[in-house]
């Protein structure tokens, strides 16, 4: 097995390398970064939308008017007919004279006028209804409008529409802005070691005549593009967590119309953990698997 | 020892470098290769090397069948061989020192082991006053007894030299093949690919001419003179 002396050294040469070809390993650490910046900012971006997503979804109820005049147990046919939809997280029974008494507090000091109706009371009773995964409220509501018995539904379909919308445009945006800039920085990579393969031909060639192993020959630069990706991913991180901290300070100062953003915009520190691990891996896999990659491209041992 | 029977060899634009070539040496001989550019002397080190495999016949080093050696066997069997080239080959921006070193260290050597046997060969080519010295400090022939510490350091059994007085003054041009031939007074083989016949005149050795990829002559003088 390889010595703990020529392991150090195989380090110290691949150290050594990034030294030797410091504008190159500049550029591409500066690649790297820019391209972790870019995921990494698409991320928190989907992640400020999932959470928006999550606090309108919670907002959105909706109100299942029945027919009039049905007893006890037509009624709780029609509550486990809601049910059985399985896309509702709650559902709260709302009698005629709660919805009226609901209807006069709503209206604040004038409800007082309503006060008459009380012994005529035309509402129907109702069900409010709160669903739980709003991209499939259409379905639900056509669900819910076929069981028997049920007036009409009253429910925020334009909305959940396009939160279903910026949802999936978010994700298929974000995907393929990762997978294009994930292929860009690979190219970077291994553009950086076919120099310095370039750079240091004369001394592999050297290698290959005195004996030396295919993995002895391959370790300083996989040491090279480890550090480069470690490099990137710390330096993204920090420059990220400076960037988004500043944004967020600037946007509690400046809430404007944007105030239900600020209410729901979640902190760096939730995410913290999982976009260091992933600058990390990304950074050390990108950076590694870009030198094994192109290195048996361009070195013929 | 090296065997060559029946080597041929053709390279894929369909030049025949070599034709049935038969050339056995000894361990221990000293063999001068001669012949003009283009005869094959190249070819010929190059499946010594295994740089090259045989279109078709074998190629025996030091007990290797080189034509059906696999890729994974390569690096332990070149370090059994030293080689010294025309352009020397050494690394600019290291010492003589780490030139020589270089060879040790990328074969997993112990640092004890290369601190103790780098001054030892560079005082054995004469240069252990130089060891700090960068390689264009140095006149060509000095370069080329570092770049034969470096060839000599993993103690090979077996010394192949592809014109190592080509780019020398021909009065230093002496001293190398002197000091090949004292290396070889030592046990080690040494195979010498030149066209400085006046070179191989000074020496009393083996002499193998090789014309248009085939063995015009042998003359065995080291034989001879045993």
């Amino acid at each position: 097995m390889i010595r703990f002396s020529s392991f150090c050294y195989l380090v110290k040469e691949g150290v050594r390398n990034i030294w030797k070809n410091r504008l190159m390993s500049l550029a591409s650490v500066g690649v790297l970064i820019a391209c972790m910046l870019l995921i990494g900012s698409a991320l928190l971006f989907s992640a400020n939308v999932s959470s928006l997503v999550g606090y309108v979804e919670d907002q959105s109820e909706a109100v299942v008017f029945l027919d009039d005049g049905l007893d006890e147990v037509k009624r709780a046919d029609i509550e486990n007919a809601i049910r059985a939809t399985g896309n509702i997280l709650n559902v709260e029974f709302v009698s005629k004279e709660k919805g009226l008494e609901e209807m006069m507090d709503s209206i604040g000091d004038d409800g007082i006028l309503f006060e008459a109706y009380k012994d005529s009371n035309n509402l129907p009773d109702s069900y409010r209804v709160t669903i739980d995964d709003v991209s499939r409220l259409s379905d639900t509501v056509a669900q819910i409008e076929a069981i028997d018995g049920v007036y009409s539904v009253s429910a925020p379909t334009d909305i959940a529409d396009t939160i279903t919308g910026v949802k999936n445009m978010v994700y298929i945006g974000g995907t393929v802005v990762v997978g294009i800039l994930i292929v860009v920085s690979l190219m970077i990579i291994g553009n950086t070691i076919k120099i310095t393969v370039f750079s240091r031909r004369k001394e592999i060639n050297i290698m290959k005549y005195v004996g030396a192993t295919d993995g002895f020959i391959r370790f300083p630069f996989l040491v090279e593009g480890l550090i480069l990706g470690l490099i990137s991913a710390v330096a993204a991180y920090f420059l990220l967590w400076y960037g988004y901290n500043y944004f967020e300070s600037w946007i509690r100062s400046n809430p404007g119309s944007l105030a239900v953003v600020v209410s729901n915009l979640v902190p760096f520190s939730s995410v913290a953990k999982e976009l260091l691990y992933g600058f990390l891996g990304g950074g050390v896999g990108i950076g590694v698997l870009g030198s094994a990659t192109f290195l048996n491209k361009h070195l013929n041992v | 020892m090296i065997e060559f029977s029946q080597v041929t060899k053709i390279y894929p634009n369909g030049t025949t470098a070599l034709k049935d070539i038969d050339l056995t040496i000894e361990d221990g001989e000293f063999v001068f290769v001669v012949g003009s550019s283009g005869a094959g002397k190249s070819t010929l080190i190059k499946l010594m090397l295994r740089e090259e495999k045989p279109t078709s016949g074998t190629v025996i080093v030091n007990s290797h069948n080189l034509g059906k050696m696999p890729r994974r066997k390569i690096p332990r069997f070149r370090r059994s061989i030293g080689v010294v080239f025309q352009d020397f080959r050494l690394i600019p921006n290291m010492s003589v020192y780490d030139n020589v070193a270089f060879a040790l260290r990328v074969t997993n050597v112990p640092t004890k082991e290369i601190h103790r046997k780098v001054p030892y060969m560079l005082a054995l080519v004469g240069l252990a006053s130089k060891a700090k010295c960068k390689p264009e400090e140095l006149s060509g022939g000095e370069q080329q007894r570092v770049a034969l510490a470096r060839a000599l350091v993993n103690s090979p059994s077996l010394i192949i030299a592809d014109e190592p007085t080509g780019n020398i003054d021909p009065e230093l041009s002496f001293e190398i093949v002197d000091l090949l031939n004292e290396i070889n007074k030592l046990g080690v083989t040494i195979v010498m690919v030149t066209h400085e016949h006046d070179l191989v005149a000074q020496f009393n050795r083996r002499v193998v001419t090789i014309e248009k990829g085939e063995v015009v002559s042998d003359t065995a003088k080291w034989e001879a003179g045993v």
